[in-house]
């Protein structure tokens, strides 16, 4: 069977309401064990204390934020070239989850940063390229709800998702072609040396792994929600034809 | 509970706030599902009564001819 078969709504639909119950017990089991791992079963770190912590939620959801908009880049992609409705659908989906990700992003590295840097915010690339990459988020969920014409929408979001992916991957490798600023290297890293130590890796992997499934489940549900809005619409315009 | 020590306002602080956004976003997402599923059984009914059952759409989603 094709990918492509999956586009279609009925398949999709069937498909989404066998995986959507798997997808949300592996979040809740992973985010919990990572979480309560994390937070009752590791150590202080040496120079950052308790505030170590934070990074069971800071680094899985600021990943999840960067990621979705990559996801959404390949389903505008896909939505430009093939007119998939189920593909445009999914990245409007995503769009949502991964602005309050990127919000949960800033606000724990905010509320981090506070005691380790002595501030809450800093113009360092990172930190900004995040906080344009949250209003291209935004820009985004404005526009699908801004224009009426779903396929029009689909479209002028499509692009607009094209541009904002230059903020994504800066976001992305900022901390690594730009050495000024705050941020710190990567936390996750094939190269062991940049990685966190080993007492606090495995439950934050735990954890990005729950967050990535969180992130399946919502764009599952939410797509099924816009499958659902759309045939609903579809009927009352043909009753009205009728 | 952990001692915290200094920073426990800070790190409580983190796990509220994104409990929050995060509950607040899978609750609308919830809630915006049952509306959606609602609204479409209502309108299915309303085209049964009107046209009959569209053949071979038990969930109320209708497929493109061409599959899009």
């Amino acid at each position: 069977m094709s990918i492509w078969e999956h586009a279609n709504p009925v398949r999709f639909m069937r498909l989404s309401g066998r995986v959507l119950p798997w997808a949300w017990g592996v979040a809740a089991a992973l985010i919990g064990t990572g979480l309560i791992w994390g937070f009752f079963g590791t150590p202080d770190d040496y120079r950052m204390g308790s505030t170590v912590k934070i990074i069971y939620l800071h680094v899985p959801s600021a990943f999840v934020a960067i990621n979705a908009w990559f996801m959404m880049l390949v389903c505008s992609l896909i939505w430009l070239v093939r007119r998939h409705h189920v593909s445009a659908l999914a990245a409007r989906a995503a769009a949502p989850v991964g602005l309050v990700m990127t919000v949960v992003g800033l606000v724990t590295g905010a509320i981090w940063g506070q005691p380790m840097w002595g501030t809450w915010w800093v113009w360092d690339p990172r930190l900004t390229s995040f906080l344009v990459l949250a209003l291209f988020y935004l820009g985004y969920v404005a526009l699908w709800s801004a224009v009426e014409d779903p396929d029009a929408a689909a479209d002028l979001t499509s692009v607009l998702c094209l541009v904002g992916s230059v903020f994504a991957v800066l976001s992305r490798y900022a901390v690594l072609f730009w050495n000024q600023g705050l941020h710190q290297g990567a936390s996750l890293s094939m190269d062991a040396e940049e990685n966190v130590a080993d007492v606090f890796w495995l439950p934050l992997v735990a954890c990005l792994a729950g967050f990535v499934a969180l992130f399946v489940a919502l764009v599952l549900l939410r797509t099924r929600t816009h499958l659902m809005e759309r045939r609903a619409r579809a009927l009352v315009l043909r009753a009205r034809m009728a | 509970m952990p001692d915290l020590g200094p920073y426990a306002a800070e790190v409580l602080l983190a796990y509220g706030a994104s409990a929050v956004l995060i509950g607040g976003l899978v609750a609308a997402s919830l809630a915006a599902a049952r509306r959606a599923r609602r609204r479409l059984e209502g309108e299915s009914r309303g085209a049964g009564v009107r046209s009959g059952p569209a053949p071979g759409r038990a969930d109320g989603i209708e497929a493109d001819p061409d599959g899009r």
